[in-house]
């Protein structure tokens, strides 16, 4: 089963991905913050990342270099999930290497399409 | 009166209260006024958090309730990606939360909010409507005409969140109230919800419309689809208050209304200067170019703002009629940066009709005229 991390400071929104991605048969795992996902990201390999961009003590710009300068995770790929809707804000990511990016509010089988997409491009 | 055994110094003990000196009797009173005084506070800190824990406690158990019944019946079960044919409401699951409890309603009012502000399409329709099926928007209704202004501010809120119209009369009532926070969210309520008069507010503003709810306002306008947009050129008047007349322009810019065009020139002899200057920057966003006439003959009258607006407007119109006026200024205002800097950067934006003659200025010029024109020309310096 395809293992995929989420990191999102808001509770309420880290537990309704959890039930939509665990829905669709995948793993998960839930950070708050920055540090939280910087520890399940050096002991664990993932197949996915989900990440919000405001985030306590690392925001999802400084995780997904990491990510992708990281020698067990370089590859897997990263969806944004952001209210910031800013074109800098996006292409930033883009340049960054992230994969996806999905603006708040919006349609939580978007995500799943989106994830399931990117899990079956990576997988191939 | 014998008073205090236990708190008086020893060499106290013998005497009566009375026979202490006034100001030590004082000091006495004022240090047991002072010892009651915090014991009260004290106690009332205690009841506040013993309340606050008791709520927040009850609360919870409410929420993870509700984000049960939302994930399970609304989000679980997205049913269909067409808005207009959700038919299932998960009403009969709601009935079985305490809502004959306000505090209750207020809770699922906040959470059904929140799902809505991470969630579009038909989770957000699905929430709407499950609101509505519960009638919770009565108590929205009823804080419409509660004596607290953050009521009335909180009631508007809930309404324009959750999309819920019939109160537009109530709201444009609202946007005349003397609290400024109750007129923004009226305002923002009629722009967003109003069907037949989203604008009319525009009419009766008597206050300035600040920046900040230009701003707000704009951004409900431009993200709000099916509007009908109005012809913004009928507030570009004087009768209409000189913050309306701005945002009017602003409006008209963004929904190219070039039929407003002879309404902004008109605007040109306002007595207020930054109307004239938001006229005329209009004009150069539009390119209105039957008012380069008319804004380079005002050039010479006119105050410092509206003479930056109108040298960007001539680059923005950028027929290059006017470039050697552009060139005329750009020499000759040595002691103003400002004109000097706007000067060039419009000469720069006729790069493709008159490449040749703004080569030949920046060869010909020297000094700091040479270093403001590289300036401008270096499109990696954005201003």
């Amino acid at each position: 089963m395809k293992k995929i991390l989420v990191i999102e400071d808001d509770t309420l929104m880290l537990r309704t991905i959890e039930l939509i991605l665990k829905k669709q048969g995948y793993i998960v795992d839930l950070a708050a913050n920055g540090k939280d996902a910087m520890t399940a990201l050096t002991g664990n390999h993932y197949d996915l990342v989900i990440t919000d961009i405001m985030l306590p003590f690392a925001n999802g710009f400084e995780l997904v270099s990491k990510i992708k300068n990281s020698s067990t995770n370089t590859n897997v790929p990263v969806i944004i999930i952001s209210a910031i809707t800013h074109e800098s804000s996006i292409t930033d990511g883009f340049e960054l290497g992230v994969d996806d990016y999905l603006r708040k509010p919006f349609v939580p089988s978007e995500l799943v399409l989106r994830v399931n997409r990117l899990i079956e491009k990576t997988a191939v | 009166m014998k008073l205090g055994y236990t708190i008086l110094p020893y060499s106290w003990q013998t005497q009566s209260f009375y026979d202490l000196p006034v100001f030590i009797q004082g000091a006495i009173v004022v240090s047991l006024l002072a010892i009651g005084a915090t014991v009260l506070v004290f106690l009332r800190i205690l009841m506040i958090r013993v309340i606050r824990f008791y709520y927040r406690r009850r609360g919870q158990r409410l929420r993870s309730q509700i984000d049960m019944l939302i994930m399970e019946h609304i989000i679980s079960s997205e049913p269909v990606r067409d808005i207009a044919t959700i038919v299932f409401l998960p009403t009969a699951a709601f009935q079985h939360l305490p809502l004959h409890k306000r505090w209750a309603r207020r809770i699922l009012v906040h959470r059904l909010q929140k799902y809505r502000s991470n969630f579009s399409g038909s989770v957000s329709e699905s929430l709407r409507q499950l609101y509505i099926a519960l009638g919770l928007q009565k108590d929205a209704a009823r804080d419409l005409h509660a004596l607290s202004w953050s009521k009335k501010v909180g009631a508007l809120g809930e309404l324009f969140n959750m999309e819920i119209g019939g109160y537009e009369s109530q709201a444009l009532h609202l946007t005349q109230h003397r609290n400024r926070y109750v007129r923004g969210m009226a305002r923002c309520y009629i722009v967003k919800i109003s069907e037949d008069h989203p604008f009319s507010f525009l009419d009766h503003i008597n206050a300035p419309l600040v920046s900040w709810e230009q701003f707000e306002l704009f951004k409900i306008i431009t993200d709000r689809q099916g509007l009908a947009i109005p012809a913004f050129a009928k507030w570009m008047n004087e009768q209409y208050h000189p913050s309306v007349v701005s945002f009017s322009l602003k409006l008209a810019v963004h929904f190219m209304q070039f039929d407003a065009i002879p309404r902004m020139i008109a605007l040109l002899d306002s007595p207020l200067v930054a109307i004239r200057a938001e006229a005329v920057n209009s004009l150069g966003k539009l390119m209105a170019q039957e008012a380069e006439d008319i804004l380079v003959m005002r050039y010479s009258y006119e105050e410092l703002p509206v003479q930056i607006e109108i040298l960007k407007a001539i680059g923005r119109i950028g027929t290059g009629r006017y470039l050697p006026f552009l060139e005329y200024i750009f020499h000759t205002s040595a002691n103003d940066f400002l004109l000097r800097k706007h000067s060039a950067k419009s000469i720069e934006r006729h790069r493709f009709t008159a490449g040749i003659e703004i080569e030949k200025l920046l060869n010909t010029s020297a000094g700091d005229e040479h270093l403001h024109l590289q300036h401008a020309l270096n499109p990696l310096i954005k201003y």
